[in-house]
């Protein structure tokens, strides 16, 4: 808790007005008088309004939750008006937060009849829990005579979720359920063409294809493939983040490739009413079960959010239970640096689950020792970079398609391969 | 793994900042310059030390260094022989200004931007602050050419009163007797 205490200006202004007085009085000075005279003054007004009033503030953040990249207003509001002719608010943010205005100070001059508030827009570039800063208050009493503070205030807590870039991709290769926008191999009624065929009774009269009745001289209706939904598992691999990280307009880590990728890609399935799942494998291990709309997405976001790099306590398929029904498109984002992870994904597919790998680790995004040849370090990332080809290789090898994270449009020659596959007969060992 | 860029804030001074610090060596600067004008005979390590203490106060405006600046100058203009010299508004002039300017630079950290309202208000203090070193100085030349004596005597200790009365209104309307 602070207090009122006495500025060094007053303390400056006392000290001076008294010894020159003194001096001007000692040695019959009149002029040191006119001197003393402007300082006597400011110290008995600045006595004169000692301030009796205890000041707090409150802290006020607009939105907890936002997109990285977004701004939110954070205003600071002192508990009263009284006593105070200047109010003072500093800053101080976090890695990832900018502040605005950059300085990361305000000073205001309270005003009779209005909330004395200090306004900073406070801004996330990057993904994750964040501080919006650690504010401090200070208050200056009328005439400059004492000053409150500076006092540290509570910080307020932001939520940045993963910015969701525009993301679109083809259909998913074994849809299975009631909805969504996923072509089955099925007809039934939906709005894609199928094939001209027979009237059939409960075939809607707004579908007969009155050119081939009359040519034909049997009523034909127009066949439509029934639109199914599909679900897709996200399993994000957050054992490790390669690479610097400069927040949303900058450098990007292999985990916030994944993040992001895993953000855009739930985005766009739940908008064609896919149920999307999630998994993490990482230190924070989160995981949440398929669904759809756009509260489940907004809770797909929250947990990607809360994502933490590290080694999870248990990694490997005997210890994971991913709950993947027959049908789901298990969608990979990993940096291929993990061989426990490229197991995993193996034991999935021999499974019989498809499973389509997006790879994070692109060229630009590997560390500098990675590229300068100088350092010994180079080396050892040559090593693991060898590693991660062989990982990448026998990936490929046993069917599970690699692509690397591009944005719109990923996944899309990815999954027609994977439907035409899923679509043409196969030898079944019995 | 992962490695944090620092974002790029800014956390030197603006150019309103700067002019207002540069303003406290200004005012010194001005006072021993008047005092010099008055007949001083300022050594050059006398001014080297208020030049010092007066950069200090820029940097440092909370610091007791700004003490020993406003005693600096005020010694400085007590070398004058001329003790009723109209220079001394000049020289008072540059201690308010050294003074309110360390005073408002005080009010934040460096990089803060001023707030324009408060420049204001203190610019205005200034002026009557330095208005009531002129009334001062213009009763000092007023009494000046009267006989030592119970005139004197007698304005001293009217305005003693004056100040008496007035600190003790003040002091009670804050208190609330």
């Amino acid at each position: 808790m602070s207090e009122w205490r006495v500025t060094a200006a007053w303390v400056r202004a006392t000290a001076i007005a008294a010894t020159v007085t003194l001096v001007a009085v000692a040695l019959g000075r009149p002029d040191l008088l006119v001197l003393a005279a402007p300082f006597g003054l400011l110290c008995a007004l600045g006595a004169a309004h000692a301030p009796r009033t205890a000041v707090s503030a409150k802290v006020r953040l607009a939105d907890h939750w936002l997109h990285e990249g977004q701004s939110t207003s954070l205003r600071i509001i002192p508990s009263t008006a009284k006593d105070l002719e200047q109010v003072t608010v500093t800053l101080a943010v976090p890695a990832f937060v900018i502040p605005q205005p950059p300085t990361g100070a305000v000073a205001v001059t309270p005003r009779s009849g209005r909330e004395p508030a200090i306004e900073f827009l406070v801004s996330p570039r990057r993904w994750g829990m964040r501080s919006a800063g650690t504010a401090m208050l200070a208050a200056t009493s009328p005439w400059g005579g004492y000053r409150w503070g500076p006092q540290r205030l509570p910080e307020a807590q932001v939520v940045a979720l993963p910015e969701t870039r525009a993301f679109t991709s083809g259909e998913a290769p074994h849809p299975v359920g009631l909805i969504g926008q996923n072509r089955s191999r099925r007809g039934g009624d939906g709005s894609e063409f199928f094939a001209i065929r027979p009237f059939q009774p409960g075939d809607r009269l707004r579908r007969v294809n009155w050119r081939t009745t009359l040519r034909t001289g049997e009523v034909h209706a127009v066949g439509t493939t029934a639109q199914e939904d599909s679900s897709v598992l996200l399993l994000l691999d957050a054992t490790s983040d390669v690479g610097a990280s400069a927040g949303v307009d900058g450098e990007a880590s292999t985990l916030d490739v994944g993040v992001r990728a895993a953000s855009a890609l739930a985005a766009h399935h739940i908008q064609v009413g896919d149920r999307v799942a999630l998994r993490v494998l990482g230190r924070t291990n989160q995981a949440l079960g398929p669904g759809s709309g756009v509260r489940h997405q907004r809770r797909l976001q929250e947990l990607l959010a809360q994502v933490q790099p590290g080694w999870p306590d248990l990694l490997g398929a005997r210890h994971l239970r991913f709950r993947a029904g027959a049908g789901t498109v298990i969608v990979v984002l990993t940096p291929m640096l993990t061989p426990e992870v490229t197991t995993v994904m193996v034991t999935l597919a021999r499974s019989g689950l498809t499973v389509v790998v997006v790879d994070t680790l692109t060229p630009e995004i590997l560390p500098e020792p990675a590229r300068n040849p100088r350092t010994a370090a180079r080396l050892a990332w040559r090593l693991r970079l060898v590693e991660r080809q062989m990982q990448i290789t026998e990936v490929t090898r046993r069917g599970i398609p690699v692509v690397p994270w591009h944005g719109p449009g990923t996944l899309d020659e990815v999954l027609r391969r994977l439907t035409r596959r899923s679509r043409m007969p196969r030898v079944v060992s019995r | 793994m992962s490695v944090t860029t620092p974002e790029e804030r800014r956390i030197y001074p603006g150019l309103d900042q700067l002019t207002l610090r540069t303003l406290v060596v200004l005012g010194a600067a001005a006072a021993v310059v008047a005092a010099q004008a008055a007949g001083a005979r300022v050594g050059p390590w006398e001014q080297g030390i208020v030049f010092a203490l007066a950069v200090i106060t820029a940097v440092r405006p909370d610091s007791v260094a700004g003490i020993g600046l406003l005693a600096g100058a005020a010694y400085v203009w007590a070398l004058a022989p001329e003790t009723l010299s109209p220079l001394v508004l000049v020289a008072a002039a540059g201690m308010i200004l050294a003074h309110l300017s360390a005073l408002v630079s005080a009010q934040g950290p460096a990089r803060m931007a001023l707030d324009g309202a408060q420049v204001r208000r203190w610019a205005a203090r200034g002026l009557l602050l330095w208005l009531v070193a002129a009334m001062i100085w213009g009763l000092s030349v007023a009494v000046a050419d009267l006989s030592p004596g119970r005139l004197a005597y007698a304005l001293g200790l009217i305005l003693l009163t004056v100040g008496a009365l007035a600190a003790t209104r003040l002091l009670s309307s804050r208190t609330g007797h």
